[in-house]
């Protein structure tokens, strides 16, 4: 027990000796499934549908497949963990032009936008534990906007930690703590309607009990949720639609190269109940070096005060290319259509993305994104332009 | 993979706005997911003050701060900010399609209750 104690206490010292940056939304790129060669996202992270702190196979895949070069390892390899904790960290800087309209548009801004450390640890009997933690991250517009979180104390946030039962990489699991339950595609940009507008935004995720099945061709995420109490204290608190309800995604995969998932989702607040249902798609095109994405969803949103409710569509279909080890490059388009029978509600996106790994542990991606608003019906909608730079590196 | 270009570029239907101008409906299904998000004005950031992430706190807040005027929709400042009319957009990420501004409008022209 005292070799136990030791080990969590080793854990939280080092993840809180990380807490000096800003955070983002805990890691993911689903575009590495299959176009990798990987075709599982559990494979790569130790999260079993994905997401967060990366495992030794995803290390060595970043450097040898993923990256023009390096070592993947933790510490470029200067120094291994022992083999019963894992350690990485991610930091994030970036710089943006936002034009939204109005009399301070565009905008300008360069800010730290990231900094999580995360730290795993094995325990007996097939469990681990699982601790991330950072600094809420901000655009830091306009000093006279501060709120409730004028200080980087105030930024604190653990988004996810938990416990794990996972005897083996394929077969079942449980995993219990803070975690977004698994649903949709899970990518490293929040701004995306599928994340957005589905409940999983930035610091949105939520106190989950999740169980499912993983195996090679195929796996089901079954998960029940609830939003952190509102008597925890700070670092421990969601932002976004409070809602508890439930989850599922099951996900099929076909000959390494391309995979279908359905999943379904329930959010009942004190103000309105979601119903969502919807389905993934991805598709490896081995020959054009191309990777397509998909994700639709219905939504049924219930507001029982107003005795009103309404159908909603959120959508993402995206391609990725890959044309050279090191170079991936993006297009996609994003629909959010608040009430499907009326046009003048939709919000259309398109993205433009390039990433370069130059070297393991380091990424260069730049974001452009533009969106018009109201579309279908009139033609005085709003629009809106993003363009971002961001500087990646990961320990 | 078809299937889901259908539904991506699928046209949106005209149709006429028969959403209700009610606080109780704009908070839920407009206000909360475009506004209480991230580092904006959900209850833990509450950015300039302003914290929308539930119904009654949200109208209070609106009221209290003078950004809803009820029954004139022209003097209030929640509507400059959501067309931009001289000063900045909000939401400054996404900003609303005008058939939400419309309504939410349509609400405060209505006597802006907490309904």
């Amino acid at each position: 027990m005292r070799f136990l104690a030791a080990r969590v206490v080793l854990a939280g010292l080092i993840a809180m000796a990380a807490l000096c940056g800003l955070a983002g939304r805990v890691q993911a790129y689903p575009q590495f499934q299959f176009s990798s060669g990987t075709t599982q996202c559990s494979q790569c992270h130790y999260g079993p549908a994905g997401g967060g702190l990366i495992t030794a196979w995803g290390r060595s895949e970043a450097g040898d497949t993923i990256s023009r070069g390096g070592d993947g390892a933790f510490l470029h390899g200067l120094w291994t963990p022992p083999s019963w904790l894992a350690l990485g960290a991610d930091v994030r800087l970036a710089a943006l032009r936002n034009d939204v309209g109005g009399r301070q548009s565009p905008e300008y801004a360069a800010f730290p936008m990231q900094s999580d450390a995360y730290a795993r640890l094995d325990l007996p009997a097939h469990l681990s534990v699982y601790l991330q933690a950072g600094v809420r991250g901000d655009v830091g517009r306009d000093e006279s906007l501060d709120g409730r979180l004028s200080s980087v104390t105030d930024r604190f946030i653990s988004n996810e930690h938990y416990v794990m039962w996972r005897p083996s990489p394929a077969g079942p699991y449980l995993r219990a703590g803070r975690f977004f339950a698994p649903f949709g595609l899970r990518f490293v940009e929040h701004i995306f309607y599928v994340q957005r507008y589905t409940g999983y935004d930035l610091y949105n995720e939520t106190y989950t009990v999740s169980g499912g099945y993983l195996s090679k061709d195929w796996e089901l995420h079954l998960s029940l949720f609830a939003p952190p109490p509102e008597s925890f204290p700070l670092p421990l608190q969601s932002v976004g639609v409070r809602a508890h309800g439930g989850a599922a995604y099951g996900e099929r995969r076909f000959a390494d190269r391309a995979a279908v998932a359905l999943q379904a989702r329930l959010g009942v607040g004190s103000e309105a109940t979601r119903y969502q249902v919807g389905a993934v798609g991805k598709l490896w095109v081995d020959r054009a070096h191309l990777l397509l994405l998909g994700e639709a969803d219905f939504i049924r949103l219930q507001v029982p005060a107003s005795s009103a409710g309404e159908n909603q569509f959120v959508s993402y279909l995206g391609a990725t290319f890959f044309p050279a080890r090191g170079f991936m490059a993006g297009l996609a388009y994003e629909r959010f259509q608040e009430d499907l029978s009326l046009g003048r509600t939709a919000h259309d996106a398109f993205d433009v993305e390039a990433s370069v790994f130059p070297w393991a542990h380091f990424e260069l991606l730049l974001i452009g994104r533009y969106q018009f608003l109201g579309s279908g019906a009139t033609s005085d909608g709003a629009h809106a332009s993003l363009g971002m730079l961001q500087l990646h590196y990961y320990l | 993979m078809i299937v889901f270009v259908a539904l991506a570029f699928a046209p949106a239907c005209g149709g006429t706005d028969d959403r209700p101008a009610r606080w109780s409906f704009i908070s839920s299904a407009i206000v909360e997911p475009a506004c209480a998000t991230v580092n904006c004005h959900s209850a833990v950031s509450a950015r300039a003050g302003i914290d929308l992430h539930a119904r009654d706190i949200g109208y209070y807040t609106l009221l209290n701060e003078l950004y809803v005027i009820p029954r004139d929709p022209q003097e209030s400042a929640l509507i400059d900010l959501l067309n931009a009319q001289g000063t900045r957009r909000m939401p400054p990420d996404a900003p609303l399609p005008q058939a939400d501004i419309d309504l939410i409008q349509a609400w405060i022209a209505a006597g802006a209750a907490n309904d």
